[in-house]
């Protein structure tokens, strides 16, 4: 049955229907075929009765338009704020390149300054990238764009994309701890390093790039959640 | 305008009756739209992208549910998706019907009582 095949093919590459939706007219469409070839309607005569593979498609695009909620128009500012993020960070990366190519050993650090100085100077600018920042983001557009209507596996992937975020920020935050102790002297107690080193990555936790994928994730989770009942 | 009116009123009552089809029997897609032409002399002659949308909505709302049949021993190349009415759909096909009902009690009601033309018509007429 090479010509059904070609006619659902044909009308599968003319839905403009969200992937989960187009799955389901599909899959019901194969076996509506399928009972009609049942009940001895040759090919030409279901084609005849269904119409062109064209007409079809229109006919499920036009009759799911009110029931496809049109996405958010708050996705653009999201993809515009993702995207400056992301130049910057490739900026902040290329820079930080060619420091450590040419200011190898000096990097942040003011000759002759006492520990803790050292540290803020060596914290600046940021130390955890913005890198979490932009994944929060682009899942806040993906949010946005699906407008509570997203499938489960979209959902699964915003998720997973959020828990990226946070772990690369946790990551940063590893990090910048064991610089900051490095730079420490000897014999500084080690709770009094812990609460400064603290002290400089509460402020930190305030900043978007720490509770975006934070709360990206939980809404994920949410609606990932809700889908699955 | 006629047009307009029925093709309402049949958008209207759809839900109902594709629902009422189901609790009646579980049934696959193409058997809906062939029980629904037959069953209403013609009057109900769906597409599959009419019916889909319904019956999508019914089962997102917990109504009917789907279940894919076995292709084994049939000889088809492809299973069948079998509609079924849940006990929520079947409540719900009650409700329905009684308010289906109370409105066409309505309606008749008012339709039998005796229909005035406007004293402007009257005058048009005589002249």
């Amino acid at each position: 049955m090479k010509e059904i095949k070609q006619y659902l093919r044909s009308i599968e590459r003319q839905l403009r229907l969200p992937q989960s939706v187009r799955k389901r007219v599909m899959s019901d469409l194969s076996g509506d075929i399928e009972a009609r070839l049942e009940a001895g309607k040759a090919p030409c005569e279901i084609f005849d009765e269904l119409g062109t593979a064209s007409q079809v498609a229109q006919n499920f695009n036009e009759s799911f338009k009110k029931e496809i909620p049109t996405p958010s128009f708050w996705r653009h500012f999201f993809l515009f704020a993702a995207g400056a993020v992301f130049l910057l960070w490739l900026v902040q990366m290329a820079f930080c390149l060619y420091q450590s190519i040419n200011l190898a050993g000096s990097v942040g650090i003011i000759g002759g300054a006492d520990g803790p100085t050292a540290i803020y100077v060596a914290a600046q600018p940021g130390p955890f990238g913005l890198l979490p920042l932009f994944i929060g983001l682009w899942v806040c557009y993906r949010l946005f764009q699906y407008n509570g209507f997203g499938s489960r596996s979209q959902y699964r992937k915003a998720a997973l994309f959020s828990v990226l975020g946070i772990l690369l920020w946790l990551a940063g935050a590893a990090v910048f701890a064991a610089d900051c102790l490095s730079l420490m002297p000897n014999s500084t107690v080690s709770i009094q390093a812990s609460s400064y080193i603290l002290s400089l990555l509460i402020p930190q936790m305030l900043l978007p790039s720490f509770w975006l994928p934070i709360l990206t994730f939980i809404l994920s989770v949410k609606n990932y959640l809700r889908c699955a009942k | 305008m006629d047009d307009h009116f029925s093709r309402q009123v049949k958008k209207g009552i759809l839900e109902l009756v594709v629902l009422q089809l189901i609790c009646t029997k579980p049934s696959y897609g193409y058997e809906l739209l062939t029980r629904l032409a037959q069953d209403s002399n013609g009057l109900f002659t769906l597409k599959e992208g009419t019916l889909y949308p319904i019956l999508y909505r019914l089962e997102d709302e917990g109504f009917i549910t789907s279940a894919w049949g076995s292709c084994e021993g049939t000889g088809r190349a492809m299973p069948k998706k079998t509609y079924t009415a849940t006990p929520a759909g079947h409540s719900a096909l009650t409700k329905r019907l009684q308010i289906w009902h109370e409105l066409v009690t309505c309606v008749n009601a008012l339709s039998s009582q005796p229909t005035v033309v406007s004293p402007k018509v009257c005058e048009e007429e005589t002249t």
